[in-house]
């Protein structure tokens, strides 16, 4: 078993007119989702909206930009971490993540420490 | 909380009712002329949920969570807004909305929000659109789905409606006793056309549109409930919708098929329903006015008790038919009424009486015309014509359900007893 963790991006502008029922159902799906995952859910953070800031290096100064960031299309908003078999079993995790509906969602494998510690 | 990253079912329509309770009792506390901001927010409030509780989970009073966020964010946009035009902020508006209502204030408050949208000064359809939305909780996309119209139509019938409201300085308030009366019957006509929208459904795949049938039932529960506000004609629309909604679960097969009453299922009616709706019609009955939706129910009511179609008092929803074209000059129920001539006195007669009908052509582009024709010519035994007739209506039906029954029609079986719906 391997961590992976499920990294979360927001379309942006994609909760317009989504009526309260239809919100409830998403809240819904996701507490089945969750469900159906059990102990292979490990945990999750959400993301605060609206702030950030990104800090770049170069020629030994450091660049600050202030988010949100509008150029982009879509905002990373959180993520969750599950434990799967391999790619393949955490993909068919993630297939059903109510997330999709409203972004894209990244799966990378979490790097475990090898040999002695 | 609960485990982190877990959600609990959350019961019922909760973030349906949550909107529509929130966004009355700000509007009631703030002021109607904030009632935009009130939606604001509380859009803000479930949205804030819809990404949050699937991280942290629901927490343990949804409601509560979701009233203090959106009234939060109520208090930021009037100070951030005081702070712009540089006036101070209405503390006074911030202490009233900072109360709790009482459970009877909330429902209350729902209360005017409904009379709100049902004003005299809009439009029949603008009323149906604004109460879906205000007190429905339904998005302007549902909304068009709901009744069929253009996305952009119904945006611009919302925003017209609210100027219109806005303009008028329309009170957020009950309406004077003088006008009460009035404007309930208002309100009782919009519910009247939200389950006839949902009930009917003739266009599109689905042929009950059961979010509205729901809906209409829920707010005409919530009007019932006020002693001040129940009345005869209101409880008479309660059975009414009960005895239709008892027969919802019977009007499509499992392919989706429309079945008519002469086909469905009676052991499949919902009783719990009908008995509801038995009581309803005996309050109904307390009092002599006798209002359209009476007679409406009588009829089903007929239909409701009847063991099957043959066995069904026919004299009785014939007399029912009298009155309420009397009441209504109705050209549909005219329509209507042939049929029950039909099965009430023979197929002759009811079909001298269509051939009789005056006026009757304004109804010539609706399918519930070529539908009656069809069904009159059949039961007189006119196999040819009732063909004819049931083709020129399989063109004109709205729904993938009913063009498949009409077209089983013009294929045969066309000696079969009456059917009516």
């Amino acid at each position: 078993m391997a961590r992976y963790m499920l990294l979360l991006r927001d379309r942006i502008g994609e909760f317009d007119d989504v009526s309260p029922e239809e919100m409830q159902k998403v809240i819904q799906a996701y507490g089945a989702w969750c469900e159906k995952l059990g102990a292979q859910h490990l945990g999750g953070e959400k993301l605060c909206d609206g702030e950030g800031r990104l800090l770049r290096g170069a020629d030994g100064k450091m660049a600050v930009t202030d988010g949100p960031f509008a150029e982009a299309k879509e905002v990373f908003g959180g993520f969750f971490l599950v434990e799967a078999e391999g790619y393949d079993a955490a993909q068919s995790l993630a297939a059903d993540c109510p997330h999709l509906q409203f972004g894209s969602i990244e799966i990378r494998a979490v790097e475990e420490m090898e040999g002695p510690s | 909380m609960p485990q982190k990253g877990c959600v609990d079912d959350l019961v019922g329509h909760l973030f349906r009712q949550a909107s529509t309770e929130i966004t009355a009792e700000l509007t009631r506390q703030l002021g109607v002329q904030h009632l935009g901001l009130a939606e604001d927010v509380v859009q803000e409030a479930l949205l804030k949920a819809l990404r949050s509780w699937p991280f942290h989970g629901v927490p343990n009073n949804p409601k509560g969570w979701l009233r203090t966020v959106a009234k939060n964010a109520a208090f930021d946009r009037i100070r951030r807004s005081s702070r712009q035009m540089d006036f101070l902020p209405d503390l006074d508006v911030e202490a009233r909305a900072s109360e709790e209502l009482l459970p009877d204030e909330v429902a209350d408050s729902v209360l005017r929000m409904i009379f709100h949208c049902c004003n005299e000064n809009l439009a029949g359809p603008s009323r149906v659109a604004l109460t879906l939305g205000l007190v429905g909780g339904f998005s302007t996309g549902e909304i068009s789905r709901a009744l069929f119209a253009e996305r952009a139509t119904i945006q611009q019938r919302l925003v017209r409606a609210k100027r219109v409201l806005k303009e008028g300085e329309i009170p957020f308030d009950f309406p004077s006793p003088a006008n009460l009366a009035a404007r309930v019957d208002s309100v009782l006509d919009v519910i009247y056309l939200m389950f006839n929208a949902g009930y009917v459904a003739d266009q599109g795949r689905e042929l009950v549109r059961r979010d509205l049938v729901d809906e209409a039932m829920r707010l005409l529960s919530v009007l019932l409930e006020n002693p001040a506000i129940a009345s005869p004609s209101g409880e008479a629309l309660a059975a009414l919708m009960c005895f239709h909604a008892a027969r919802l679960t019977t009007r499509s097969d499992e392919a989706r098929r429309l079945q008519l009453l002469a086909d469905q299922d009676r052991g499949r009616w919902d009783q719990d329903l009908i008995r509801r709706g038995f009581r309803h019609l005996l309050a109904a009955m307390k009092s002599p006015a006798l209002s359209r939706f009476h007679l409406e129910a009588g009829i089903a009511s007929c239909h409701a008790a009847a063991p099957s179609t043959a066995a069904t008092d026919w004299p009785q929803i014939l007399k029912f038919y009298d009155q309420l074209l009397a009441l209504t000059s109705s050209p549909v129920v005219a329509l209507n009424r042939c049929v029950a001539i039909a099965m009430a006195r023979g197929p002759a007669a009811g079909f001298h009486e269509f051939q009789a009908l005056e006026g009757k052509e304004i109804l010539a582009p609706y399918l519930c015309y070529h539908v009656v024709r069809a069904e009159l010519l059949s039961l007189a035994g006119n196999a040819d014509e009732s063909r004819a007739a049931f083709r020129l209506a399989a063109s004109l039906a709205g729904s993938d359900p009913q063009r498949e029954y009409l077209r089983s029609r013009i294929d045969g079986h066309s000696d079969e007893a009456a059917r009516h719906d």
